[in-house]
């Protein structure tokens, strides 16, 4: 499309502002803003000849769609066997009582499964788990959900499945699971150790109570959580060859989107739920608000704004390469921790793919962005859904988190966090390893 | 692309074939057969070189899929309303307790309503009233259901919405509402004025009832049926409003699936209902399977066959129109009795397609296809979806369905419609209004 017209451009500006502070204020359901925002996208977009639904579908990535329903069916199969209870329980046993143990143990449990399975489904499994040994125990949840919402959500960004902005920048980017493991892994891990030892640090007198009912602990049977021994041997199994796959994908030439739906394929033969419960269960409302946002910012595409966009990061870039990845590390960390990661990831996806077809070499810049928006939700608590549920679980308890208690933990945790891994980045990119 | 070799040809048929028998042997769920169907043609066509996922998802017809969404979401905020229980009380109070004239009103309000809401979503709504109607009048509700079924399927073979094989033609033909309603609906009626005549003879013994039952049924209190009016109101504004759109939908240069999201969005914005309520009704096993199915027949034309069917027809066209008309119409009514209604019509997609860019002037066929996958559906208890629904939503509620039942009865009702189909098309035909 040759010269950007001025109609086309208000309009879908207009349309993304109106669905972007839609989502932020929340009174609306965020999906059917999103789902408002395309509707009217697209009818406009055909009214005043510039969008069309081929074009809009074109902009859905159904690489994510179908990596992130493939692994909603497996990981709601999986947890029906009762088999992440069990890990926690034995986590807890392992650590013998000793508190700081039990939070680094199931800071790294969370951790390792967030790498996997998403977020949101490992933090709604962990935190019932953790509040019964708390309350076994006679000790306060709180050090332990803060640590391990915090750390799963720094974990997930050490993989190409961890957290939706990973699958996101991954599909728009051609980036492979080994990809992430190789680049992102080493710096999330010391980001992880470090952190950990900032919530140790932090939390180092509550972690100093003596624990109680150190027998009754010992007496828990982990395997009686099981409620599906055969189902849970089988979805490891199938877990294990999804990831095998994951592992080898690019060199099979199957996309990771394909590998997470034959993952659910085989889980829901070799398990046989009842379709519909699972099915019902598949959070819906998350892929449409994907869709619809994907179609929404197709619209800003369609009419040339991001192609105005593109050329300011250009022009950063001018400054050197490092830099300019440190500068969207800390701008994608800062607007994660007041706003939610997916809508910021997708409408950057666009920007930065148009720079890449220009032919600068963005890579750093992808890197950056996936670590600044997965460092930088640990802030607030809104910054990352997982916080969220974290919280509103907690409100039902005797300790609920409040606003102050998150921020207090979250800040000076982020804080930390990002300068490492911002340290680390800017090394990384001068280095030539990115 | 360059030909596909005949290695593609042989894997696309091959998956075809087993993902066709897998359904048909009844082991797993049909939307599990075709997910897994999809993923493995998906697969090897990325094997072999002839398909991928993003061929795949270009080959979905999404303009369907939205249309079938939004239209479920508009009749989910209805259905709570309990709009459609009143309608089929105040028509059976109607009656005055003569369930032949039952049998005719229900037929035509059933035929009505498909005409502009998919089979599927009528039939689930009506099947409990109509079962709660024949108790209360004391007679069985076998006929009465049998008898909504088969006239919902004539009946929505007369508008663009009014059946699912009708949108898929309709988007893939360019369509418009109107050309339906000017094309089909004649036909259409003659066939209903028979099968309903076949059928209050058939049942003639079965719909004879007492005087108390009368009583019961006119001393119901109608207006209880309604139970929330202020959204019944506005549902029917939004309803309304958006048949509206439907009709002058291609002189706004709108699709008519974003016409149905548009009517949607409007409805969840105005009612504000539970999403999750109305997400967690909306039936994604159907929408995953015809998503899954679309994948398929993509990798089918992808591998090649479709280019021999068309070839096929094309000979016969050369013969004459009239024999190519008479020969997709019964050769249509057959597989989509087999094969069930949607899946054939959408494997005869890019055939039309195929032989319209090649200069063959389809329109007749088209309409062929439609009235030969619309009348075939009634052939066997899985022609279509909402058969499907009826014989095991008739199991649940006490009105089973014996096998003999059916060939005695839907079997009849379509070959007879077909056999009006034939003589109007043919009439049609040669008065050169085709």
């Amino acid at each position: 499309m040759d010269g950007v017209q001025l109609v086309p451009l208000a309009v879908s500006v207009f349309l993304f502002g109106l669905t972007y502070l839609g989502i932020l204020t929340e009174k609306h359901h965020r999906t059917i803003v999103s789902l408002g925002g395309a509707v009217a996208m697209l009818a406009l977009g055909q009214w005043l000849s510039f969008y069309t639904v081929e074009a809009a579908v074109a902009a859905i990535d159904f690489n994510t769609l179908t990596l992130l329903m493939g692994m909603m069916i497996l990981v709601r199969i999986f947890k029906d066997t009762g088999a992440l209870e069990y890990l926690a329980i034995r986590a807890t046993k392992l650590a013998g009582g000793r508190p700081w143990l039990l939070m680094v143990y199931l800071g790294a449990v969370t951790s390792l499964l967030s790498m996997v399975l998403d977020n949101v489904t490992t933090i709604i499994i962990i935190v019932p788990v953790t509040f019964s040994i708390a309350d076994i125990l006679s000790i306060s949840p709180v050090p332990f959900l803060m640590s391990e919402v915090m750390l799963s959500n720094i974990g997930g960004v050490a993989t190409l499945i961890g957290d939706p902005p990973n699958i996101l920048i991954g599909s728009a980017a051609g980036f492979t699971f080994v990809d992430f493991l190789v680049h992102l892994a080493p710096i999330v891990l010391v980001v992880w150790a470090v952190s950990q030892g900032t919530l140790l640090l932090l939390y180092r007198r509550q972690l100093l109570q003596r624990p109680v009912n150190l027998d009754r602990l010992r007496e828990i049977d982990p395997s009686k959580v099981i409620s599906d021994r055969r189902g849970a041997r089988r979805m490891l199994c199938v877990l294990g060859v999804t990831i095998v796959l994951y592992l080898i994908h690019d060199r099979i030439g199957l996309d990771p989107g394909l590998v997470a739906l034959l993952g659910a394929c085989l889980a829901l033969f070799w398990m046989r739920p009842t379709l519909d419960d699972i099915l019902n269960d598949v959070h819906w409302d998350v892929l449409l608000f994907f869709a619809a946002l994907f179609v929404v910012v197709g619209g800003l595409e369609a009419a040339g704004v991001l192609d105005l966009l593109a050329n300011a990061v250009a022009g950063l870039t001018g400054h050197g390469m490092a830099l300019a990845a440190l500068a969207i590390f800390w701008g994608a960390a800062i607007m994660s921790a007041v706003v939610d990661n997916v809508p910021f990831t997708i409408a950057m996806l666009p920007v930065l793919a148009g720079l890449a077809a220009r032919g600068l070499a963005v890579n750093p810049l992808w890197w950056a962005l996936a670590l600044g928006v997965g460092f930088g939700g640990n802030a607030t608590p809104v910054g990352a859904t997982a916080n969220v549920i974290a919280i509103s679980m907690s409100e039902r308890t005797r300790t609920p988190i409040t606003t102050r208690g998150w921020l207090r933990t979250g800040v000076a945790t982020t804080a930390i966090s990002c300068a490492v891994g911002g340290l680390l980045l800017f090394g990384a990119v001068e280095l030539g390893l990115f | 692309m360059d030909t596909p070799s005949s290695w593609a040809l042989a894997a696309s048929v091959v998956v075809f074939a087993l993902t066709y028998i897998a359904m048909l042997s009844g082991r797993a769920h049909r939307t599990t057969v075709v997910l897994t169907g999809a993923a493995i043609m998906i697969a090897l066509g990325e094997g072999l070189g002839f398909y991928d996922l993003h061929a795949a998802g270009r080959a979905v017809d999404f303009n369907t899929i939205f249309l079938l969404l939004g239209m479920m979401i508009v009749v989910e905020l209805f259905r709570e309303t309990g709009f459609f229980q009143y309608l089929a009380i105040v028509a059976a109070r109607f009656t005055r307790g003569r369930p032949w004239l039952l049998l005719i009103y229900l037929g035509v309000i059933t035929s009505l309503i498909s005409m502009v809401l998919d089979n599927v979503t009528t039939i689930l709504i009506l099947i409990p009233v109509t079962v709660s109607i024949a108790d209360i009048m004391g007679v069985p509700p076998l006929p009465f259901l049998i008898g909504e079924l088969t006239l919902s399927n004539i009946g929505g073979v007369a508008t663009l919405i009014g059946d699912p094989p009708n949108i898929l033609i309709g988007s893939a033909a360019g369509f418009s509402f109107t050309d339906f309603l000017v094309h089909l609906a004649p036909i259409v009626v003659v066939c209903w004025i028979v099968a309903q005549g076949f059928l209050l003879i058939t049942f003639r013994r079965s719909l004879r009832t007492t005087p108390e039952s009368v009583n019961r049924l006119m001393s119901m209190n109608v207006r209880l049926a309604l139970t929330d009016r202020k959204t019944a109101r506005r549902m029917l504004i939004v309803l309304v409003g958006t048949i509206l759109l439907f009709l002058v939908h291609d002189r706004l240069g709108l699709e008519p699936g974003v016409v149905a999201l548009l009517g949607a969005c409007i409805g969840l914005l105005w009612v504000r209902p539970s999403l999750e309520k109305v997400l967690s009704a909306i039936h994604w096993d159907v929408l995953l399977f015809f998503i899954a199915l679309f994948m398929i027949v993509g990798g089918l034309e992808a591998g090649g066959l479709l280019g021999l069917l068309g070839n096929g027809l094309r000979s016969l066209t050369a013969i004459g129109m009239s024999v190519a008309v008479i020969a997709v119409l019964w050769g249509g009514a057959l597989a989509s009795g087999v094969l069930s209604n949607v899946p054939f019509t959408i494997a005869m997609l890019p055939v039309l397609k195929g032989l319209a860019m090649q200069g063959v002037a389809v329109g007749p066929l088209w309409w062929a296809l439609a009235l030969g996958v619309g009348l075939g559906a009634n052939l066997t208890p899985i022609g279509a979806a909402s058969n499907v629904m009826v014989t095991s939503l008739g199991t649940d509620v006490g009105a089973p369905m014996e096998r003999g039942t059916w060939l005695r009865t839907g079997s009849v009702v379509s070959v007879l419609s077909l056999i009006v189909g034939s003589g109007g098309l043919l009439l049609a035909w040669s008065l050169g209004w085709l």
